[in-house]
């Protein structure tokens, strides 16, 4: 037993992190039907302010922190409320890109500030231990642990106070409170400012264990996610508990994995397997979906005319032929580009077509360029068999990807693609099965008929030119008519005799193959498969870029890997390519909030309608307008 | 029952949680006629409906279609069986055209039916599917709203599309949901016209779910009255809409109101 307790002190001490972290999210969550994916960048942001403040600024520490939490934490969980509240209405998938957009940004401009390398905040609670049950316990662990706890019994208090019954009954029946004369905005306000402290709080905290870096930090109070999943996303108490349990399991795991090199990747993975684990296996009726939907209206398709059609795809044709001839040097970039174009209609495929959220489609891209490499390289395969084998070997991992699909949709659907994006970076990528634990990036070579830069341009574009033909004949397809009809309808397409869990196999292979392929093709243009192209958190960002695309699938999946791979390579200037991604973060949360349909002033609706007259010009109409109004006295 | 019924429901019972919303409820429908089944608000009429066409699983009791029963079945292989519905709040394809809308009533059955169904289809599944639409197109009387996105019409074009996507699927027994809400009274006549039709030419049975008692007058031949989750009345339409039990449950509220 005494070889445990060091391990279950370890786990207690984070898990008490996040599970308060957990419980801020379930909080905001329950009450704004608004699941914070970017919870974990707030802590982020939190913990690099507060060493901001303390060691740049030499503040001393109860000043950082009391700044960090009454000045900043407040005032982005009264932004955020503001997010929160345009985006009551949107679409499940919108709600999502919102939040992703701003882990997105603020990542990035994380970046930008500190450096991407990790920084080892100075200690600030006190490290003196002290002997508890033979075990050594730091005063800093025991602090933090009692803060959590104390959150968790605050909260708990709270919500049994006034404010807090008005905050349950927002849960339950927004309209009513409002009758009863309370704002349901003020009360929502207060779950926010409670629920942003919590995350603030989460990240200064476990910044000190694990040094500051934006990324493990967005993630690690992730963890948060596998909290709230114990918890079902609802019970507070659970969530907390759930974030204890978190803790104590990846720490006796790093006992267990300690000498096996290949699972090194397990503790850390452990929230996001709980998470993806009772995502895929809780019953229906445990996990309730507070966001309120509302699917937005339908327009008439306005095409482009036939003239315009032609002329402007035989103009996009001739300047991909020219291509190589026109951008020289820039040449390889412009490759990459149409590869990624298979990975942004991968995701068209199944978030546009479909209605399916999927937050996974890099780790798919992964698994081709890893699986297309190794067949190439290491089994002699030709070329063109390496790249088709190694994209089917992505099949049965989409195949997976489709359980959760089938038994959730929306927001759970988002959470559980995202957890086995994480779960495939963090447990296999590094395995012989993928890129291999060496630092070394596995070779990727292109086919001996197209060596140089230029012949292999031709390659993939063929390559692009041959999915895009596919997906028109899919959509054309009775395939096509069964996936926009269960995006429209899952229950109408089950009770006309189609069973939606085929359905939604078939695309999600289809997905994973096309993705798969873009990935096989991605590795030959600098020659090397390398899996820092394919990290979980870079999949948010094309998913933020196909959002913000515009146009039709085709026009928006070149618009996206444009700005992806090649908009980066004209801006010179080093600053500004960096707050490229910042910016369209930004563009994506404020596309969303767009989509609640508040954005478009009056007046520019007004003017359109001017510009198109009504097509309704029926007798009755035209007499009924034309009636002379009674005067009103 | 006997096997020419096209649908049995034995005495099921439905509960969520503490609320038992259909209590120990029967109902049949032959081949060839009409049934009402009425009863005011929350009476557990959809309720009904979604247990007969698999959305919801009753907690006792059987269901047998065609003589197969089908109580574990999923909705798919009922509807594969012949069992075809429309939605109180309708469930169209908004963003498909209204041919495609209709359509998918038995391109769902062809797709669902084998095993590559949903990624191959064969030429005489296609001329099925293009018969099949433009007969219910015609029927319906929607041929000229066949390019249209089903999603930008009116409540009363919308019902007619769903009804003729239940009609393209062949499907021998029909559940229809108040198909005359969101109609007009001209609507709803022809709405009844067409109902008629579909039962004296193909001999297919309906099981209509209605508040609009012109319609279940006009189209019902038998009639079930579901009041708080029990069975209350049945027997011919024209002696239930006339019994005091039925008066008092359900017209009385009309009056009322």
């Amino acid at each position: 037993m005494s070889d445990f307790l060091p391990y279950i002190v370890v786990g207690l001490t984070a898990g008490s992190v996040y599970g308060l972290a957990g419980t801020g999210l379930v909080l905001t969550y329950k009450t704004s039907g608004i699941f914070n994916f970017a919870h974990g960048s707030i802590g982020a942001f939190m913990a690099y302010a507060f060493y901001d403040l303390r060691e740049r600024e030499g503040l001393p520490w109860p000043l950082a922190m009391a700044i960090c939490l009454f000045v900043l934490s407040p005032i982005v969980a009264l932004l955020l409320e503001r997010m929160a509240r345009r985006l009551a209405d949107a679409p499940v998938a919108t709600k999502v890109v919102a939040t992703v957009g701003l882990i997105v940004s603020v990542q990035q401009l994380i970046i930008i500030r500190y450096g991407g390398s990790i920084i080892l905040p100075k200690p600030y609670l006190p490290t003196n231990t002290y002997r508890i049950l033979g075990v050594n316990v730091g005063a800093d662990q025991l602090i933090v642990m009692a803060i959590a706890l104390g959150g968790m019994v605050g909260l708990t208090m709270f919500l049994r106070s006034r404010s807090g019954r008005q905050m349950r009954a927002l849960v339950d029946e927004p309209t009513l409170l409002a009758i009863h004369g309370v704002s349901p905005d003020k009360v929502r306000r207060r779950a926010w400012l409670i629920g942003t402290g919590f995350a603030s709080l989460s990240g200064i905290q476990l910044a000190p264990t694990v040094g500051l870096s934006a990324p493990v930090l967005t993630l690690l109070v992730v963890q948060a996610f596998g909290a709230a999943a114990i918890g079902m996303f609802t019970s507070i108490p659970l969530t907390y508990l759930g974030g204890l349990v978190v803790g104590i399991v990846a720490a006796l795991s790093t006992k267990y994995v300690a000498t096996i090199p290949w699972l090194s990747g397990f503790p850390p993975s452990v929230p996001f397997l709980i998470l993806f684990v009772v995502l895929v296996a809780a019953p229906r009726r445990w996990l309730v979906d507070f966001s309120v939907e509302h699917r937005p209206p339908v327009r008439e398709p306005r095409p482009l005319p036939p003239a315009v059609r032609l002329i402007g795809g035989a103009a996009l044709a001739i300047l991909l032929v020219r291509l190589p001839y026109v951008v020289g040097a820039r040449l390889p970039v412009y490759t990459s580009a149409l590869a990624y174009v298979l990975i942004f209609l991968s995701l068209a495929l199944l978030m546009r077509t479909s209605g399916q959220v999927s937050l996974a489609q890099l780790a798919f891209a992964a698994v081709g360029s890893a699986a297309s490499a190794r067949f190439a390289v290491e089994a002699g395969m030709p070329w063109l068999i390496a790249v088709l084998l190694g994209a089917l070997a992505a099949v049965p991992v989409g195949a997976v990807l489709a359980i959760p699909a089938i038994r959730r949709s929306g927001l759970y659907l988002a959470l559980a693609t995202f957890g086995f994006a994480v779960l495939l970076e963090r447990l296999i990528y590094f395995t012989s099965f993928m890129f291999g634990a060496s630092v070394q990036a596995l070779r990727a070579p292109r086919p001996s008929f197209a060596t140089t830069d230029e012949a292999y341009f031709y390659v993939v574009l063929t390559f692009v030119v041959a999915a895009v033909m596919f997906i028109v004949g899919l959509n054309r397809s009775r395939l096509g008519r069964l996936l926009r009809a269960m995006a429209d309808s899952p229950t109408a397409l089950t009770t006309s005799g189609t069973s939606v869990t085929v359905i939604k196999v078939i695309v999600f292979c289809i997905a994973a193959f096309l993705a798969a392929l873009g990935g096989a093709l991605l590795g030959p243009v600098t020659g090397q498969a390398s899996p820092s192209n394919f990290a979980a958190l870079a999949g948010l960002y094309l998913v933020v870029l196909a959002v913000i695309s515009p146009g039709s699938e085709f026009i928006s999946s070149f618009a996206a890997a444009f700005a992806l791979a090649v908009l980066p390579s004209y801006i010179t200037n080093a600053d500004l390519n960096n707050y490229l991604p910042v910016t369209f973060g930004l563009t994506a949360v404020f596309v969303a909030m767009g989509h609640a349909g508040m954005q478009v002033p009056g007046w520019m609706v007004r003017a359109a309608s001017r510009a198109r007259p009504q097509p309704d010009r029926s007798p009755i109409t035209a007499r009924v307008q034309r009636r002379p109004q009674p005067e009103v006295a | 029952m006997s096997s020419a019924d096209s649908l049995y429901v034995d005495d099921i019972v439905v509960r969520f949680g503490g609320l038992v919303a259909v209590d120990h409820v029967s109902v049949e429908v032959q081949s060839g006629q009409t049934v009402g089944l009425i009863g005011p608000n929350g009476a557990g009429k959809t309720t009904t409906f979604n247990a007969c066409s698999g959305l919801i699983r009753p907690t006792s009791g059987r269901i047998t279609l065609f003589g197969h029963d089908v109580t574990d079945e999923n909705p798919a292989s009922r509807a594969r069986r012949g069992l075809g519905r429309t939605f109180q709040r309708m469930e169209l394809y908004d963003r498909l055209s209204v041919r495609d809308n209709v359509a998918m009533g038995i391109e769902g059955r062809l797709a669902g039916g084998r095993l590559l169904g949903a990624v191959i289809s064969t030429r005489a599944e296609r001329t099925a599917v293009a018969d099949a639409t433009a007969q219910a197109l015609e029927r319906c009387g929607i041929v000229h709203l066949a390019k249209r996105r089903a999603g930008v019409l009116p409540s009363g074009q919308r019902r007619l599309v769903e009804l003729a996507r239940a009609l393209a699927g062949g499907y021998q027994l029909l559940l229809l949901d108040e198909p005359s809400s969101g109609l007009d009274q001209n609507e709803t006549v022809t709405f009844g016209e067409i109902l008629r039709g579909v039962v004296r030419d193909d001999g297919r049975g309906i099981l209509l779910v209605e508040h609009d008692m012109s319609l279940v007058r006009a189209v019902c031949d038998y009639t079930y009255v579901l009041d708080f989750g029990k069975l209350i009345a049945e027997g011919p339409t024209a002696e239930v809409l006339a019994g005091d039990v039925v008066r008092a449950a359900y017209l009385g509220e009309e009056e009322v109101a």
